[in-house]
């Protein structure tokens, strides 16, 4: 029976065939909406969570100073990564119990030019504590050389660059390149990366100086400060805890700290994105909405185009249940139509927006690489969605038409 | 056995009250072919419609086998009238985004007749009223004698005791008319099926064995034919 309904349905649209396709439109058009804001938001989230992940959950950021938010020294910040270097005892961070490693990095904005380059230029310059590269692998893996070697313990003033900034001073590996009128050897270059992918505290990878902590150090004539310092939690503790515990230790040594675990920006920026999306995909739905009133506006026309039709099939034994779900099965049938050819209209639309969208919305650190995604959750969801929409959007026409009486309705012209 | 015991139905126009039938008498018999005439507004389309359980009496009974249409609700209606009645209607009435096929099979599907079993009869009863070469064909394509021919292939989808045709040759040429009172004749005569024919038409009142003539929604005349048949 329910066969037959549906084979009765796909005939009444078939035969109204403008009008059906442009029911059939606006729920296309409000289904693409939804589905492509949807497919990129999870995409999003998905790539930061990649991001985080290959961060390690473990690593714990320590940055000197109370906030992080606000870098100390009224510099930008965290995203900014303005962060002026602090003296911390890395002792006592390293004793923290359950903290199995450190790394730590100091950052420092110097002079740099080179032989080649006309004037001069001020840059960020990263120093790489010892062993953090190594350690914390997940933080640098966009620490990738195209040429040359990267730091063994016994270097000095040597530096490896980002692809871009080699370009720029016109160097390549055995040249040399002058920070702070220091001369520095080139002894490596970055492949280079994407536009927007860094890491944390780097900003954009292609531009970055790096060189060993102790050339800094000799630089400044200080020892001992640092902008940030990755600090890994031992296997099964809780990286929480082992965060406050290490604000805790270094508040009472007078050098207050301010920890940032993966997983706490892993869940603010989640929320962030999760929050944007679900105010787009609100706004989508209202399209979706106007296209379920166009759904019952042309089930109404119909079951008034179809009066005389209803009061034969009622002459001929059709039951009120009958008509109801003839109707019912019809609007549902636009709303599924709808929603097929609406998700193939999403999956285009945000597969195509998709690059140009993650690269409007990225932001420090992270964005970048963010492709749409479709789980077959949203893409099954969202048929069986449209058509209980459709089907939603018919009761009311269907339950006027079942309530015909079959003699007025045979009547009416 | 159809019995009608004093039946009014009054029919509500804007504000006024128009009274369709008052206190009809009628019964017919099983197999009988009766044809009901009488002017526009004396009430036949209205009778035609109690009888096929289409509308209920505002008072007195309608009886088909002794079952009071109005004691039954819309869906034992629904049912009675697909299982018992078949109706035939002037303007044919044919679903229009449906093959003839489809339409035959229509009552069927209603009473839940399986696919296979449906569709073999609906095509034979199409073979039967000569349109086994028009199965698939929508009403838009056939002539209106074919498409009456369709109608009565849907009317006699469930074998129903009663056949209703309401001006069935209203719209055709005399030599299709002809065709459907054949058929109708000989309906009553082989499957003794009781034939109710509303009409204006002498000829086609020629067929019936009974002819009764109505007036202000009464029965003004009974009268009876040699033996039914022209």
């Amino acid at each position: 029976m329910l066969l037959d309904d549906f084979d009765l349905a796909l005939h009444n649209i078939r035969s109204r065939k403008l009008r059906s396709w442009l029911t059939v439109l606006g729920i296309v058009i409000g289904v693409t909406a939804v589905v492509a804001l949807i497919a990129i938001g999870q995409g999003m989230k998905r790539a930061v969570e990649r991001e985080f992940e290959a961060i390690g959950y473990d690593t714990i950021i320590v940055f000197p100073g109370a906030s992080f938010a606000q870098g100390p020294g009224g510099g930008p910040g965290f995203f900014g990564g303005g962060l002026s270097p602090q003296a911390l005892n890395l002792d006592a961070l390293r004793q923290v119990p359950q903290v199995a490693q450190i790394g730590y990095l100091r950052i420092e904005t110097a002079m740099v030019t080179s032989a080649k380059m006309e004037g001069q230029g001020f840059l960020r310059v990263t120093g790489l504590g010892p062993g953090v590269k190594e350690n914390f692998g997940g933080y640098f893996r966009f620490f990738v050389l195209e040429d040359g070697r990267t730091f063994e313990p016994d270097d000095h003033f040597v530096a490896v660059l980002g692809n871009r900034l080699a370009a720029d001073l016109g160097v390549s590996v055995g040249d040399e390149i002058s920070v702070d009128n220091q001369s520095f050897k080139v002894i490596g270059v970055l492949q280079p990366i994407e536009q927007g992918r860094g890491g944390i505290g780097f900003g954009n990878i292609n531009n970055a100086l790096f060189v060993p902590i102790k050339a800094l150090e000799a630089l400044n004539q200080d020892e001992g400060k640092v902008s940030l310092v990755l600090a890994k939690a031992a296997k099964g503790a809780k990286v929480a805890d082992v965060a406050t515990r290490i604000k805790a230790v270094m508040s009472r040594l007078g050098t207050p700290v301010s920890t940032v675990t993966a997983e706490e920006i892993s869940q603010r920026v989640s929320g962030v994105l999760g929050a944007i999306q679900m105010t787009l995909a609100a706004i989508a739905a209202i399209s979706l909405l106007v296209g379920a009133v166009g759904v019952m506006n042309t089930m109404y026309t119909s079951v008034l185009e179809r009066t005389r039709e209803i009061g034969i099939l009622k002459a001929i034994g059709a039951k009120d249940g009958h008509i109801l779900s003839l109707f019912l099965i019809e609007s549902g049938l636009i709303g599924l139509i709808g929603g097929a050819i609406g998700i193939l209209c999403g999956v285009a639309l945000s597969s195509g927006a998709s690059g140009f969208i993650t690269r409007a919305l990225a932001f420090g650190p992270l964005g970048g690489g963010a492709g749409a995604e479709f789980s077959p959750e949203l893409i099954i969801g969202t048929l069986i969605f449209s058509f209980v929409l459709g089907a939603l959007s018919g009761v009311l026409p269907a339950r006027q038409a079942a309530q015909l009486r079959p003699v007025e309705a045979l009547r009416y012209e | 056995m159809i019995k009608l015991e004093n039946v009014a139905r009054v029919y509500q126009m804007g504000k006024t009250l128009v009274p369709a039938l008052r206190g009809l008498n009628l019964e017919i018999a099983d197999g009988e072919f009766v044809a009901i005439m009488g002017p526009s507004g004396s009430g036949k389309s209205t009778l035609m419609h109690l009888i096929g359980a289409l509308d209920v009496p505002n008072q007195g009974h309608v009886l088909l086998d002794g079952v009071d249409i109005a004691q039954q609700n819309g869906n034992q209606l629904a049912e009675l009238r697909g299982k018992k009645v078949g109706f035939v209607f002037q303007t044919f009435n044919l679903v229009p985004t449906l093959s003839a096929l489809k339409n035959v099979e229509l009552p069927m599907i209603f009473q839940k007749v399986p696919r296979r079993e449906r569709y073999e009869k609906a095509r034979r009863l199409l073979e039967q009223v000569g349109l086994g070469d028009r199965l698939h064909h929508k009403p838009s394509e056939l002539s209106g004698g074919e498409c009456q021919r369709v109608a009565l292939a849907r009317a006699l989808a469930n074998d129903p005791q009663i056949l209703l045709a309401d001006e069935p040759t209203g719209n055709l040429d005399a030599e299709s008319g002809e065709q459907i009172m054949q058929i109708l004749k000989k309906l009553n005569e082989e499957k003794k099926m009781t034939i109710i024919v509303v009409t204006h038409n002498p000829d086609v009142a020629r067929y019936a064995h009974r002819i009764i003539r109505m007036r202000y929604g009464q029965i003004e005349e009974v009268s009876h034919t040699a033996q039914g048949g022209a």
